[in-house]
């Protein structure tokens, strides 16, 4: 099966069957890395329900230790740090019902967390009975949809010990330890008799150290046990506290450190996405400034040319001006010369009827003479 | 159990990737998400604890294009490995049309491997439905690693039906390709065969 014909003719396979293969050891693990957001394929009906079906069925049993846990504290059993843990419980298991869109799941669960914000537990200090009654109506309204959500099918965790009624009061356990079992998955007390300490201890992120002696707390029976048990109280006890709440909170911050890194990751694409727009924004940007610089210079010809086309007719109308006093000029000089004409004219008829006198007296002075 | 919609003329297969805690299912999963073009695939949903482990199970669905003019839709479903979890693998492996078993070759997880195929086949069993009638294909992981039991070794412990079978290097993606071909092909065909197409 693993002879490279046969692995190449797989990868055509994959490939025609929507996959596209590997094409080198490099690029393959670079694509290892998470990239879970991207994809278009939506969840159809099917599947959707399929889901559901499935996260129905192993609902309960990550709830059964809240329900302990809230009856701890109703009862004025449990204190503030119980209700830390509880509250880290509920933000784990809305975290997941929000993730995969279960929006009936993560708000009955939101209502839940939210009516348990305000309490302030203290140890012998029950709840009044209202408040019991209000919470407990929460907790009835998820057991009813994950029910409805695993078709009925929903197992029954409350018949077996849970880790957390099983630790609780030893010496030696504090909440947080017993949130990290619960926070993985870890509930009843079998399941970690069962365990393999290695995966107990992959999944938790406790020392196997400090998981083989909580399972050997577990084992109560057990003479050794029972022994280490009495070893561990006073200061052993508190030594080992110490060290379990410390490694458990060393985990949160790295737990918190890993969410804030993907954050920043998140955020670094965020800003990816937005330097890409921005410089898209930027060419378009410098598209219109180069358009409007060609606008700019067209209009400046335009008004070079109105400018120019302005003098013109300055220069017309000046012309124009002269020509029309020039006109006038002439129009004086015409009546003038008219009128020098008219006394010309006037002077020539004078002139003329001098001249006739003048004939007729030389023709009477002729006839004069001949006779 | 393949199931088809008449109204959107869709074939739709589950397939689930079984194995022990820690030997790299998720691995698998993650490399087919980023190895198949985005148009043909969803998003990768993952609940994990918080040391990263898988918590209730990953799922991706992927189109694998048509069938007898039916497009196929894969949905691709990992199990939390660890013992712990069994409620939550037995309700995975609820209607399941192929298995991929991805198994961890360090000796130090042997042990682990053959517990997880005989929880396989008990879970199965539940459901009425033996391991040999399931196609399902054996993926040797980690091979990259030192002190490996030997594949021959891990064969005959874990490949008791003579199954294809891949060695594999998940984290580089060798392999990962291979087995899904695989059992893709083993599934429609069986699809094809039951139910007549």
């Amino acid at each position: 099966m693993t002879d490279e014909s046969h692995k190449s003719s797989l990868h055509r396979e994959a490939s025609e069957l929507g996959s596209r293969p590997v094409h080198s050891e490099e690029e393959a693990s670079v694509t290892a890395e998470k990239d879970d957001s991207i994809g278009f394929l939506e969840v159809d009906d099917h599947q959707s329900e399929e889901i559901r079906e499935i996260f129905g069925t192993a609902f309960p049993q990550y709830l059964q230790p809240v329900e302990e846990m809230l009856e701890q504290i109703l009862t004025g059993h449990g204190d503030t740090e119980s209700l830390e843990a509880l509250n880290g419980m509920l933000s784990s298991l809305k975290s997941a019902t929000e993730r995969m869109g279960f929006d009936d799941a993560y708000k009955l669960l939101d209502d839940l967390h939210e009516s348990i914000s305000d309490l302030e537990p203290e140890l012998g200090a029950p709840m009044p009975t209202e408040v019991r009654e209000a919470i407990l109506g929460h907790v009835i309204a998820i057991r009813d949809l994950a029910e409805q959500m695993s078709g009925g099918q929903v197992g029954d965790p409350g018949q077996q010990k849970t880790i957390y009624a099983a630790l609780k009061d030893k010496k030696g356990v504090g909440d947080l330890v017993l949130r990290r079992l619960s926070a993985a998955g870890l509930v009843t007390v079998d399941q970690l008799l069962a365990a393999r300490p290695d995966e107990v201890s992959a999944v938790t992120g406790l020392s196997q150290e400090i998981v083989h002696k909580l399972i050997r707390l577990l084992e109560a029976d057990d003479a050794a046990a029972s022994e280490e048990v009495e070893s561990l109280h006073g200061q052993a006890a508190e030594k080992l506290r110490t060290e379990v709440e410390l490694e458990a909170r060393v985990e949160d911050l790295r737990a918190e450190a890993r969410r804030l890194r993907a954050r920043v990751h998140e955020r670094n694409a965020e800003l990816d996405s937005l330097h890409l727009g921005l410089a898209a924004m930027k060419r378009e940007l410098d598209s219109l400034s180069s358009k409007m610089a060609e606008r700019g210079a067209q209009l400046e010809r335009i008004r070079a040319r109105r400018d120019a086309l302005s003098r013109k007719v300055l220069s017309s109308e000046e012309a124009m001006r002269r020509h029309e006093c020039r006109l006038e000029a002439l129009c004086r000089e015409r009546r003038c010369l008219m009128q020098q004409a008219d006394g010309l004219g006037r002077a020539i008829s004078g002139l003329f009827g001098s001249l006739r006198k003048m004939r007729m007296l030389v023709v009477k002075g002729g006839m004069q003479d001949a006779r | 159990m393949a199931f088809i919609d008449v109204k959107k003329g869709q074939l739709q297969c589950k397939i689930v990737y079984y194995g022990t805690g820690l030997g790299g299912k998720t691995t698998n999963l993650r490399f087919l998400h980023k190895e198949t073009d985005p148009k043909k695939r969803g998003k990768l949903l993952s609940l994990e604890t918080e040391t990263e482990r898988t918590l209730f199970f990953d799922f991706v669905p992927i189109s694998m294009g048509k069938i007898k003019g039916l497009e196929t839709r894969f949905s691709f479903y990992t199990v939390p490995g660890q013992s712990f979890y069994n409620l939550t693998r037995r309700a995975i492996l609820k209607q399941v049309d192929g298995i991929v078993f991805v198994s961890d070759s360090q000796v130090s997880r042997m042990e682990a491997n053959i517990d997880s195929i005989l929880n396989l086949e008990e879970n199965l069993q539940t459901y009425g439905i033996q391991l040999k009638s399931v196609p399902h294909v054996i993926q040797y992981n980690k091979r990259d690693l030192e002190d490996t039991v030997s594949v021959d070794e891990m064969r005959n412990e874990l490949n008791r039906y003579h199954v294809p079978d891949f060695e594999a290097v998940a984290i580089k993606g060798e392999g990962v390709i291979e087995a899904m071909g695989m059992i893709v092909k083993m599934v429609t065909e069986k699809v094809v065969f039951d139910l007549k197409l």
